[in-house]
């Protein structure tokens, strides 16, 4: 099932993925914390699930908590691919 | 009538609303945090994290470490932080907690400490600090913020700055302080910071944290689990995984969020005028009485409500024990494990009675306390 719709953004570390979850909520953007995907390459154990539309408002506001977004990925066929958005 | 005159070891009782979160995560499920399907822990355990942050005004929450205790922290920095051939510069007012792994770490040949002497009243001298530091290339301050042997109150703030001047990181044992008196991290040039949770900050007993500024590295005092990295057989280097191996204390670290919620939300300012307020009505009762001698500084403003106070012709452990017994009052007598601060103070190594009122008394329980030392004194003197 392809779901674009939705995609995952792992951050650099759990601190900062938590630090991430508290700044969506306050700003009432859509996420579900996952488990992080076993095929994606890094180094945090969960990951967010947000609206494929809110990737850019992530991203800035990543930019304003000085938190690192190691990347947004989709699945497709069960592979997991990098958004570019 | 609380008779809970131990504070300075444990304090009691503890806000109703840390009760509750400690109950609230044993009866509601939080998981493991970082090994479960749900990140309620994990959440749990920022929040308890961010919540410090604004009391000590830390900007980055992922440079607090959650440990068992001040013990644990102290440890922690101490043997992550100093390597072969370093330098220590100290005082005469440490508890066990830094004198003792500094001890050994000097025992072993690892480093050389200097101990600078305080006061009768257990205050440091900057003039001396800087002639210690001038005087051979020091690697780390150790100082306690605040004795618990006598109440007396170091100015972090003119000693970190003075730290500073050198180049040397400070570490701040805040055992007493923290949770009593305003303390801001970044105003006192604080580089590393131990502190209890089950103390002045109102939580339960096997939490604490450190505080690690971002300009300081260590090395993990353990290694293993973090439930993150998994793939790696190194420890992460990623804080605050890189010093946080092994399941945490979950539910003792809910009951000190709820504590420390309790405390920014009475206001650290309105729990130092309460405590000044209790000071001194205690240091004027205790003058009182007639062969007392009560330690520490005389300006209420500079020590916190800990008082420690020796009888003529009356043995502290006695003392304590007529208390306890006879009136159901409890305090600390001995050493308090801080030998060199009763050297400081002349109390060495008879030690002292400790009296230390916390959070909750009133003004009426300070004046029955009073009520039962004298009491006791008489009792031990017939």
């Amino acid at each position: 099932m392809t779901t674009q719709e939705k995609v995952i953004v792992l951050m650099s570390s759990v601190h900062e993925t938590l630090k991430m979850e508290d700044a969506l909520e306050s700003r009432s953007i859509k996420f579900r914390s996952v488990v992080k995907p076993r095929s994606l390459g890094t180094d945090c154990g969960i990951a967010l699930r947000i609206d494929a539309d809110d990737t850019g408002r992530v991203r800035a506001i990543a930019g304003e908590l000085s938190c690192t977004v190691y990347g947004f990925f989709y699945e497709i066929n069960k592979v997991w691919r990098t958004f570019e958005g | 009538m609380n008779l809970y005159f131990n504070n300075a070891a444990t304090s009691w009782p503890k806000p109703p609303s840390v009760i509750d979160a400690v109950r609230e995560t044993l009866e509601q499920c939080t998981g493991n945090p970082g090994r479960s399907s749900d990140n309620r822990g994990l959440r749990l355990l920022f929040r308890t994290r961010e919540a410090i942050s604004r009391l000590f005004n830390i900007k980055d929450s992922s440079r607090i470490i959650f440990t068992c205790n001040a013990t644990h922290a102290i440890n922690m920095g101490l043997k992550g932080f100093l390597k072969q051939g370093n330098h220590v510069v100290t005082t005469a007012m440490e508890h066990n907690a830094v004198a003792r792994p500094l001890h050994a770490l000097e025992m072993s040949g690892l480093i050389t400490c200097e101990v600078v002497p305080c006061s009768p009243v257990g205050q440091l001298d900057p003039q001396r600090l800087r002639s210690a530091l001038q005087k051979q290339k020091t690697d780390l301050l150790v100082i306690n913020h605040a004795s618990n042997v006598d109440g007396s109150i170091q100015d972090l703030a003119l000693l970190g700055s003075i730290a500073g001047e050198f180049g040397v990181p400070m570490m701040c044992d805040c055992s007493q302080s923290a949770g009593a008196v305003p303390l801001d991290v970044a105003e006192c040039n604080i580089s590393m910071m131990g502190v209890p949770g089950h103390k002045g900050l109102q939580g339960p007993t096997g939490t604490g944290f450190l505080y690690l500024s971002p300009d300081l590295e260590l090395a993990p005092l353990i290694c293993g689990g973090t439930g993150s990295f998994s793939e790696h057989l190194t420890q992460p280097e990623t804080l605050p995984d890189r010093f946080e191996s092994g399941t945490l204390n979950i539910h003792g670290l809910a009951g000190l969020k709820a504590g420390i919620d309790y405390i920014l939300q009475r206001g650290i300012t309105d729990i130092r005028r309460h405590e000044l307020e209790l000071i001194r009505r205690t240091q004027e009762g205790l003058n009182r009485i007639e062969d007392l001698t009560l330690y520490g500084p005389v300006n209420p403003e500079e020590r916190l409500a800990v008082f420690s106070v020796t009888v003529a012709g009356c043995d502290v452990a006695e003392l304590c024990n007529i208390l306890e017994s006879d009136h159901a009052l409890s305090t600390r007598a001995g050493l308090q494990c801080s030998p060199r601060a009763h050297k400081t103070i002349g109390t060495f190594p008879g030690g002292t009675l400790r009296i230390s009122p916390g959070l909750f008394h009133t003004t009426d329980d300070i004046d029955h306390m009073l009520h039962c030392v004298r009491m006791a004194i008489k009792e031990f003197q017939s």
